[in-house]
């Protein structure tokens, strides 16, 4: 049986400050197809366009040109709603800053993207409540972020990057603000999620010593595919 | 997303940063409340000006005057004619003559008026001593006559006799231009002028035509029907609801003026609002970038904003109504301590129509949203790639 990618990518091409004299050609001709099950690592230097590419599989980076499909619908074609509800519905991001919202308490900050769905209050507790038990945060339900230490921040945004059950997790850096313990645990966490929840992941990173966790590793340099 | 949890969201992050909110808050509910304070100032005093206009039963009476004698006259027929109006419970009519009243050597000019049963009660006369005549001959007079006859005590007059000339303005049918009697005082009126009320003797008041008739109507709201009638008929009306609508007109005015200094204070307080609300947009930058990234709409997060706003100038507005009740409550102690040091009875100077503060918290409501809408478009403009990069 012939498996479909969920996510395909066609030379797409990225090009900042077109005409200026700061120019930046971050992606150019980029092709890889993502299937069910991945976990992908993409690796490279800062400044090579891995944090482009990613960010143009989420839907927060318009490309120039190429062609992203998702399940085969076309990225180039959806306005601005259709990218927010890609956002919302298909995708889980995290990110190396975390970014949690510091008013919101942490069961609150991982019930977020459930409440953008307009999922009903306990519909949405509920299932913040047993991702954060099953991460092994059962007891910082109440707890604000800047209470947690940075590991546990991270798994509460991976929590949260899980809530609405996306297709596809985009995870950006996720150790690069962590010390060695927490990052190990992170990287733990996500590759449970790949093996046991058969969880489909794209994880960008520089850390070349995450390599042999992957099921395929993506190398970029200027802006190109490498290997 | 549920407008529920946009609410809840909005509430959170008012939440988040206590002292700022209560701050904003409190310059807006310090413009609201100087409004509510000035206004509720204008009503008060309004309400008092009118108290001291009317009765409950004033405001159903109306006065008629002959307006052109030449055309039409104020005659016993005309009275008879308006006293069947269905809307008329009374009437009463009257004339005044010129006259001269003597007592104790004293002699001196004075207005003579003719009047019938219902004058007393229709005009609420206010008696100093004794009753209404009730026999005939018997008469009243004013305190301001007895102050030119030299007498203080008003009960001293009370079964005294006075000597009376009335002068004719219209021919009578005896050709007589005078007519002269002896008039027994059996009550004293309050009024500064010098006036003798007769209510029946040998001279006949029908013989001549009236100078005013009072009427009373049976309710407020069929005061307008009886003025119409009674101008159709070709006489000048004037009703003390024409009068209080005159007056309420002009309060209108003040109140107005009042309140666009109390808008002057709200105008600063929005301007820190709107300076609150930037500073906020700033702020949240970041957490602005957070949601859009996790798949907010824009218009969710310009609802967010707008919802913020809102709520800032829907509690500020009830600030406001606290603050000025408060402020009120001191004023009212404050006038009624004066009031009472200088021997006048206690007044409430200020009052609040409930509608009023109803009013004042929707548009308070309304200047925060207004104030919300640039920061809250510009909020939903961040593309949410830079949002997240700010720092």
């Amino acid at each position: 049986m012939k498996r479909h990618p969920i996510i395909e990518v066609v030379k797409i091409e990225k090009t900042y400050d077109i005409g200026q004299p700061n120019e930046f050609r971050a992606l150019r001709g980029v092709s890889f197809k993502i299937y069910a099950g991945d976990f992908i690592i993409i690796l490279g230097p800062s400044g090579c366009g891995k944090s482009t590419l990613l960010h143009c599989l989420a839907g927060l980076e318009i490309f120039d040109s190429g062609e992203i499909k998702i399940r085969g619908e076309k990225m180039s074609k959806m306005n601005e709603d259709s990218l927010t509800s890609h956002r919302r519905n298909k995708i889980g991001m995290v990110f190396q800053q975390f970014n949690l919202i510091k008013n919101l308490s942490v069961l609150q900050n991982v019930a977020l993207p459930r409440m953008l769905q307009g999922k009903s209050r306990v519909s949405r507790i509920s299932r913040a409540k047993k991702l954060l038990t099953d991460f092994g945060l059962g007891k910082m339900f109440n707890r604000i972020p800047s209470e947690l230490s940075g590991g546990q921040q991270q798994r509460v945004a991976i929590a949260r990057a899980l809530v609405n059950a996306p297709w596809i997790l985009l995870v950006d850096e996720p150790t690069g603000n962590l010390d060695s313990k927490s990052a190990k645990e992170v990287m733990k966490l996500i590759v449970v999620l790949n093996k046991k929840s058969k969880r489909t992941i794209v994880l960008v990173t520089h850390n070349p010593g995450y390599l042999h966790l992957a099921s395929r590793v993506i190398k970029i340099q200027d802006g190109k595919i490498v290997k | 997303m549920r407008l529920s949890d946009i609410i809840l969201l909005s509430l959170q992050n008012l939440l988040g940063n206590k002292m700022r909110s209560f701050l904003t808050i409190l310059g807006v509910g310090v413009g609201i409340g100087a409004i509510i304070f000035l206004v509720g100032i204008g009503f008060g005093v309004q309400d008092l000006t009118i108290k001291k206009l009317t009765t409950s039963s004033a405001t159903t009476s109306l006065e008629v005057y002959s307006g052109n004698p030449d055309l039409v006259k104020l005659d016993s027929k005309v009275v008879q004619r308006i006293s069947n109006f269905p809307e008329v419970e009374k009437i009463s009519a009257s004339t005044s003559l010129p006259g001269q009243s003597a007592y104790a050597e004293v002699n001196t000019e004075t207005l003579i008026k003719i009047v019938d049963s219902n004058y007393y009660e229709l005009n609420q006369t206010k008696f100093l001593a004794g009753v209404k005549p009730k026999a005939k001959n018997e008469i009243t007079v004013s305190n301001g006559l007895l102050k030119l006859f030299n007498i203080s005590d008003p009960q001293s007059i009370i079964a005294k006799e006075i000597q009376l000339s009335l002068f004719m303005l219209q021919n009578q049918s005896d050709g007589k231009d005078s007519y002269e009697m002896k008039g027994l005082v059996v009550g004293v009126i309050d009024n500064p002028s010098q006036i003798v009320e007769i209510q029946d003797s040998d001279f006949s008041v029908s013989a001549i035509d009236y100078s005013r008739i009072k009427i009373k109507a049976k309710s407020v709201s069929d005061v307008a029907a009886v003025q119409k009638k009674v101008n159709d008929l070709g006489f000048e009306v004037s009703s003390l609801m024409e009068k209080l609508n005159e007056i309420n007109r002009v309060f209108k005015v003040i109140q107005i003026v009042l309140a666009s200094f109390g808008l002057i204070a709200l105008a600063v307080a929005a301007i820190g609002m709107f300076n609150t609300m930037t500073v906020t947009l700033l702020e949240r930058t970041r957490e602005i970038g957070i949601i859009r990234a996790l798949g907010a709409r824009r218009k969710e997060v310009e609802k967010l904003f707008i919802f913020e706003s809102g709520m800032i100038g829907l509690a500020g507005g009830v600030m406001g109504v606290i603050l000025a009740y408060i402020l009120s409550l001191f004023v009212n102690v404050g006038i009624n301590l004066l009031a009472k040091s200088v021997g006048q009875e206690g007044l409430a100077i200020f009052r609040l129509p409930v509608s009023f503060v109803g009013g004042v918290i929707v548009f308070s409501l309304l200047v925060g949203i207004i104030t919300g809408i640039y920061p809250s478009l510009r909020a939903a403009r961040l593309n949410p790639l830079q949002a997240l990069r700010y720092e």
